[in-house]
């Protein structure tokens, strides 16, 4: 009876960096309804995201995540662009009398900066698109839930200055009933 | 020296501490002779005067405890009035019955170390179960089709909606609701404001739920938002989300069988109907249970965007165009 050992082959061995990109990456885009002029929105909604504990950089505000894991916000193109944690490896089982065959394969992919085709690439490929599914899903539902948050104070914020471009604010109160917050400004004209 | 033991004198002592602070810590001065006392007593008419005296004055207190000056609706020659424990009529509305049973019961637990089987609680009346309640701090051993079929008597009945601890798929006292021409007009009133704050305590378990994480959620739920009132508190047992829901609705549905009951055919006088109509509005019922559907169509909505954000995802992971 043939033994068998677990390996560890580096992950690039088996897909390619197009593959991976598309399998540890995802955007989705988001509404903002235009109470005010579009600038004015944008500027709201990245100073309710900034107050709620995310930061500024080049490619727009990211959410704090997970080691590893980011969340940008595009707020200029209403997109999330999320990145989750890609393994560095793949572990499989190999019989003991093909072991040196697959290393071999292994190290020439290496050489020539190419994929290894076949059954263990398919087996990969399919294996890493569940986790990373799951695991960018998560992301998606954390980072929506920073942006609604946000957009829910945007929304109030841009409700007030509206009214109070119509007249003197004379009185705010709100109200929450299961998932929906009612504002109701009272207004001098 | 020679000690001379009285079992019922050291019953009493031991009843008096066990409704102070129940059985647990009630440790009677003697505690080291029991082993030496008889394993049943037939007790003398002298100790079922002490007995009736001490069990009424401590229900008393704990009728006054529970529900402080809390107004009960009574019938009163045809028309609704509102009395509470501070009033002659609450006391004469509802008849003690007390037993000897209840003191042989509380003999077994004195006397538990030595005797080797489980005192037989159901060998009680209702109001002998309410005060092995008070003293073992456990109501859950009284069922209410038990309590119904021995004539416990409203308020008897009402401590144990009170104090009973609910599990959401076996509210005991839906019983009542299901039965509700048994209920009577004190009581229907107080199952209205306990149906409200159960529902209050639902809405507060979905509130807590991750749409993420469907099972394994079982919490306990304390809904003490009545100061004056006995707090509420509702074990989710059940696993599965859907199951869940179905549950609150059918206790929903019971609940609003009983109040359509008893503000039509069942009422008692001739102007109760309104004051439960009244009792329904007052304690927001219907909003509760709008609430608890709202918070169920949100979880929906939640789990329904996670698939959604699940499929895109997958479906971008299958494109053969860029993903960003």
């Amino acid at each position: 009876m043939s033994r068998s050992y677990k390996i560890r082959i580096p992950i690039e061995v088996l897909l390619s960096n197009d593959r991976l990109d598309k399998l540890g990456s995802f955007s989705m885009p988001f509404d903002v309804m235009q109470i005010l002029p579009a600038d004015q929105m944008q500027e709201l909604l990245k100073k309710s995201l900034l107050a709620a504990g995310c930061s500024e950089s080049g490619a727009g505000i990211t959410v704090p995540c997970k080691k590893g894991e980011t969340a940008i916000i595009d707020v200029e193109n209403r997109i999330i662009r999320l990145r989750a944690n890609l393994p560095k490896d793949f572990e499989t089982s190999v019989y003991e009398e093909s072991i040196r065959s697959v290393n071999a394969e292994i190290e020439k992919a290496l050489a020539e900066g190419e994929q290894i085709v076949g059954r263990m690439s398919q087996s990969a490929d399919s294996l890493l698109a569940a986790q990373m599914a799951a695991q960018l899903r998560d992301l998606a539902m954390e980072a929506r839930k920073v942006l609604n948050a946000a957009l829910k104070e945007t929304y109030r914020e841009a409700i007030k200055t509206k009214a109070s471009q119509i007249g003197n604010v004379t009185n705010i109160s709100e109200s929450s009933e299961g998932g929906s917050t009612r504002i109701r400004i009272e207004v001098a004209v | 020296m020679k000690l001379q033991l009285y079992p019922e004198d050291i019953l009493l002592e031991y009843a008096e501490k066990a409704f102070a602070n129940s059985i647990d810590a009630a440790v009677v001065k003697h505690a080291q002779y029991l082993n030496r006392l008889p394993r049943m007593i037939e007790f003398s008419e002298e100790f079922a005067e002490r007995w009736q005296a001490l069990v009424k004055s401590a229900v008393k207190r704990f009728v006054a405890d529970t529900f402080k000056l809390r107004p009960f609706l009574f019938d009163v020659e045809g028309y609704t009035k509102r009395f509470t424990s501070a009033d002659e009529y609450f006391w004469n509305s509802c008849e003690f019955s007390f037993s000897q049973r209840g003191a042989e019961r509380l003999y077994e637990l004195l006397m538990r170390e030595f005797i080797e089987e489980e005192p037989m609680f159901l060998v009680a009346t209702p109001d002998d179960g309410l005060i092995l309640s008070i003293c073992t701090s456990n109501f859950g051993r009284y069922s209410f089709p038990w309590l119904c079929r021995n004539r416990a008597n409203w308020l008897t009945q009402a401590l144990f909606v009170a104090w009973q601890q609910v599990v959401i798929d076996r509210i005991s006292w839906q019983y009542l609701l299901d039965n509700p021409a048994e209920v009577a007009l004190p009581l229907r009133e107080y199952l209205i404001e306990r149906c409200a704050d159960l529902i209050i305590a639902c809405s507060g378990h979905m509130r807590h739920l991750d749409p993420s994480t469907p099972s394994g959620q079982l919490v306990d739920v304390v809904n003490d938002l009545r100061e004056d009132g006995v707090p509420l508190k509702v074990s989710f047992n059940q696993h599965d989300f859907s199951g869940k829901v179905t549950t609150v609705r059918r206790f929903i549905a019971s609940a609003e069988k009983a109040f359509a009951y008893w503000s039509g055919e069942g009422s008692v006088g001739l102007d109760d109907e309104k004051f439960i109509r009244g009792a329904v509005q007052q304690y927001r019922f219907a909003e509760e249970v709008r609430e608890f559907e709202q918070l169920v169509s949100d979880y929906l909505e939640g789990r329904g965007m996670e698939g959604a954000i699940y499929e895109s995802i997958i479906q971008n992971q299958n494109s053969n165009r860029s993903s960003t």
